[in-house]
């Protein structure tokens, strides 16, 4: 038996089970970015993913300008690797997504930001 | 366009000759994430901080992060700072006069410690035309 499987697929039932506390979002993957020197402009390769996922904290911060950020826990295998070019959009809003990001290997909880 | 978009466009025109590519050292940038980036290359950062001669001039300084391996010495930062300074030197491109140059060993890189960093600096002035 792969144990592997067997966290995944519980994952999966955990996802599940939360119901409405999961949300439905579409990932929008910026992939193998480039920087052209004489243009000065980036390069991507967009996709886009359907994910659910599972806001876990939010807090709003307006010392210099008004910034919303939440965590956001995500299923790591159905999205594979992440960079801080994707983009999150959830709840009618698009999110970018932070530099911080940790993969138990299972599942990513990164931090998710937008201007309020 | 301004001139910090021209001072922009005649620096990065030197990291995007086709001399400067031949070099094959990765140069990226500053606010650009560079994606599996290998773990020797450099960041740019033009600081056009400083007063010009005129109103459409303006002058800095030019800061090139260098990476390399941890663990290599620092012969490395040296070959590729004197590779940088052949290409900036006291050199000029068509709006830009390039002064002369330094290098600061940073040390160990703090996100990665299995890189090795240094930095580069140069100062230049922007000549615009009124």
């Amino acid at each position: 038996m792969s144990f592997r499987n067997l966290i995944d697929g519980n994952l999966n039932k955990a996802f599940n089970q939360v119901r409405d506390l999961a949300s439905d979002a579409v990932l929008t993957r910026k992939s193998d970015p480039s920087f052209d020197f004489n243009s000065g402009a980036i390069t991507t390769t967009d996709t886009t993913l359907n994910i659910k996922i599972i806001a876990v904290a939010s807090t709003q911060k307006t010392e210099d300008h008004n910034v919303v950020k939440k965590e956001a826990l995500m299923k790591s295998r159905e999205i594979g690797a992440l960079t801080p070019y994707d983009t999150l959009t959830f709840d009618g809003y698009e999110w970018n997504i932070g530099e911080k990001m940790v993969n138990s290997g299972f599942v990513f909880l990164v931090e998710i930001f937008r201007e309020a | 366009m301004g001139k910090y978009v021209n001072l922009e466009q005649n620096i990065f025109s030197i990291f995007g000759s086709s001399e400067w590519l031949a070099e094959n050292i990765k140069t990226y940038p500053s606010n650009f994430i560079a994606v599996d980036a290998p773990s020797e290359f450099l960041r740019i950062s033009v600081i056009p901080a400083g007063e010009g001669l005129n109103l459409r001039s303006v002058s800095g300084i030019m800061l090139v992060d260098i990476f390399v391996p941890s663990g290599g010495g620092t012969r490395r930062l040296g070959e590729i700072a004197d590779k940088l300074d052949l290409y900036l030197e006291g050199q000029t491109t068509d709006r830009v006069q390039f002064g002369s140059s330094a290098m600061k060993i940073s040390g160990k890189d703090k996100d990665n410690p299995t890189l090795f960093r240094s930095q580069y600096s140069i100062s230049f002035n922007y000549y615009g035309v009124i």
